[in-house]
């Protein structure tokens, strides 16, 4: 496939994963899906050969995400609670309000955490496909799924009952 | 799914929905590309500087070795196989015999793997992702798929013995040796492969293998016991690995150099700085010279002497490289940028002739009698003759979507 005509297919959904990657910032985002093009550009031939160019794309794209945030100086992370809806959004419906304190808290996340989440319910990758985007074991995409999770509702339902057999984490490590 | 899971994902989608990328991402892309080439080039210099005093000098140039191939092996069907591979529905192996040339029956496949044939001619193993499936080239009928399991079936090399395939997986660093004798799988072995498919490279006694692995190193293998030697530090994404005909020498092409190692002692010699990062590399069948194919340029380098010579200019870029067996033309192919070209080079010369312009496509391969070079694309393969470089008639039937590759039987 020429690259081109990739570009033209899948850089809406790629540019969507890089957005939640990016805590919806939309200059670093379109930064992100750059970096990640065209590094598969350099080995567009090869990279086509996989019969399955997207995942590759993808892949680069969680990686770099996690590098890029690994490298950055960390930003005092924030508590997010119900009530710090974004004011724009306050006379929104509740879905809406939802939504938006839902991606706010996960722009909150630590890189790897909000990756997996990501990968896991964006990009509908299974765990097994999570591990070996990011070069980790299953277990570590679950258990980091799991903290991610349990921190988001942490934040969204302060008030509600861990499912069971899930510990519930207060802490924002 | 919890309720909770279901509303973060709804979030999430909705939440982008309606976004869309910058228009002009591709030339984005391209502009960032150039930009990367030209740092390359630079700091490129430099590391090859530093790591020429850093690394112990290399044994120097492989001798001189017979071509790879002549005739067609007797016993055998002259056919061309050009893969279109599809995960996500059915792919096709267009056949076409070389005596007709004519597409036959495709051959129905879910497979996004890459595909390679036995010395012997006699079967053709297609990887197809989870399993391997050899296909009987007298026939063009599958045989049984051999079942590796998910990603476990991405690349597949052959050793020379023709006794073992090597099978490595695509997100997934584990190689699966296959005995052909019996189509079975034997035990998997860890082999570090990183993110980019594996290419395996045997040593034409087939004893040693070589791949590349990752933090920049080239990693042997004693096929005999399938063991791991210790990884060789080669120069930074050295990809593209290549063997002289004599087995004497390695060469890895990567971003900044080509690095020579002795597969005697299994050291690197001095690297050779190139101007753009390798897409290709190709040794000529007498083993004199390494033809390293970059974006804008190919470089000789002679074997003799580990240097470069002058730098020949192709325009569009080179991706592919094939050579014919008796040594006297290169091959360089460009699908992915305009003309879209095959284009001859005199290997005597250095110096390139007017290219083929075929459309855009992934693969080319050169007959073993070298009278004729499949140029495949959408739809189509054209034979062009060697001698005369001038296109025949193109050979179209219909296919859905790209070529990956084409494989000739010996």
């Amino acid at each position: 496939m020429p690259f081109e005509e990739f570009v033209q297919a899948c850089s809406p959904r790629l540019f969507r994963t890089a957005l939640l990657l990016a805590g919806q910032d939309r200059a670093a985002a379109e930064d992100l899906l750059q970096l990640a093009l065209e590094r598969a550009y350099r080995h567009w031939a090869r990279v086509c050969r996989s019969g399955d160019p997207e995942r590759y794309v993808q892949r680069i794209l969680a990686n770099a995400s996690n590098d890029r945030w690994r490298r950055a100086a960390r930003h005092p992370e924030r508590l997010l609670r119900p009530g710090d809806a974004d004011p724009l959004t306050q006379d929104q419906s509740d879905a809406v309000a939802e939504r938006d304190f839902l991606m706010r808290a996960l722009a909150t996340l630590p890189p790897r955490q909000r990756t997996v989440l990501v990968l896991r319910y964006f990009n509908d990758l299974s765990e097994a496909e999570i591990a070996d985007a990011l070069g980790c074991s299953v277990g570590t995409v679950k258990s980091q799924a799991s903290r991610g999770l349990a921190r988001l509702r942490d934040i969204a339902e302060p008030d509600a009952e861990p499912p069971a057999g899930q510990m519930r984490r207060r802490s924002l490590s | 799914m919890t309720d909770f899971e279901r509303r973060l994902r709804a979030a999430m989608e909705s939440a982008v929905a309606s976004e869309q990328p910058p228009g002009n991402l591709v030339q984005q892309v391209r502009r960032r590309h150039r930009r990367h080439t030209a740092r390359v080039g630079v700091a490129g210099a430099a590391a090859v500087a530093v790591a020429a005093v850093l690394l112990p000098v290399g044994i120097r140039a492989s001798g001189h070795g017979s071509g790879p191939a002549g005739p067609h092996r007797p016993g055998i069907r002259p056919t061309v196989y050009v893969a279109y591979p599809n995960l996500s529905k059915v792919g096709e192996i267009i056949p076409i015999r070389l005596a007709t040339n004519k597409p036959g029956k495709p051959i129905r496949l879910r497979f996004n793997g890459f595909a390679a044939i036995t010395p012997d001619g006699k079967t053709l193993y297609v990887a197809t992702g989870d399993a391997v499936i050899p296909i009987n080239t007298a026939t063009n009928t599958p045989g049984n798929p051999i079942h590796l399991g998910a990603s476990r079936a991405f690349t597949i090399d052959i050793n020379p013995d023709g006794k073992t395939a090597y099978v490595a997986g695509i997100f997934s660093d584990e190689v699966t040796p296959i005995n052909i004798a019996t189509n079975t799988p034997g035990k998997p072995f860890h082999v570090p492969l990183g993110i980019f498919p594996a290419l395996i490279a045997f040593t034409p006694d087939g004893r040693t293998a070589y791949v590349r692995t990752l933090d920049n190193t080239i990693t042997p293998i004693t096929t005999a016991t399938d063991t791991l030697g210790k990884p060789i530090r080669v120069g930074a994404g050295s990809d593209q690995i290549a063997i002289t005909p004599d087995g004497k020498t390695l060469y890895a092409a990567g971003t900044y150099a080509v690095t020579p190692i002795s597969t005697a002692t299994n050291t690197p010699g001095k690297p050779i700085a190139i101007g753009h990062p390798a897409s290709d590399i190709a040794i000529t069948p007498d083993g004199k010279t390494a033809y390293v194919g970059s974006q804008f340029t190919v470089t000789p380098i002679s074997t003799a002497t580990n240097m470069a010579g002058k730098p020949i200019r192709i325009d569009g870029g080179v991706l592919e490289m094939a050579i014919t067996p008796d040594g006297k033309t290169l091959y360089v192919a460009d699908p992915e940028e305009p003309p879209y070209a095959v284009t001859p080079i005199s290997t005597a010369t250095n110096t390139p002739g007017k290219p083929v312009r075929i459309g855009t496509g992934l693969a080319i391969a050169i007959t073993p009698d070298g009278k004729t070079l499949y140029a495949a694309a959408l739809n189509k393969v054209v034979p062009i003759s060697t001698a005369t470089n001038t296109p025949g008639k193109p050979i179209r039937y219909v296919s859905d979507g790209y070529p990956s590759q084409i494989v000739i039987t010996p």
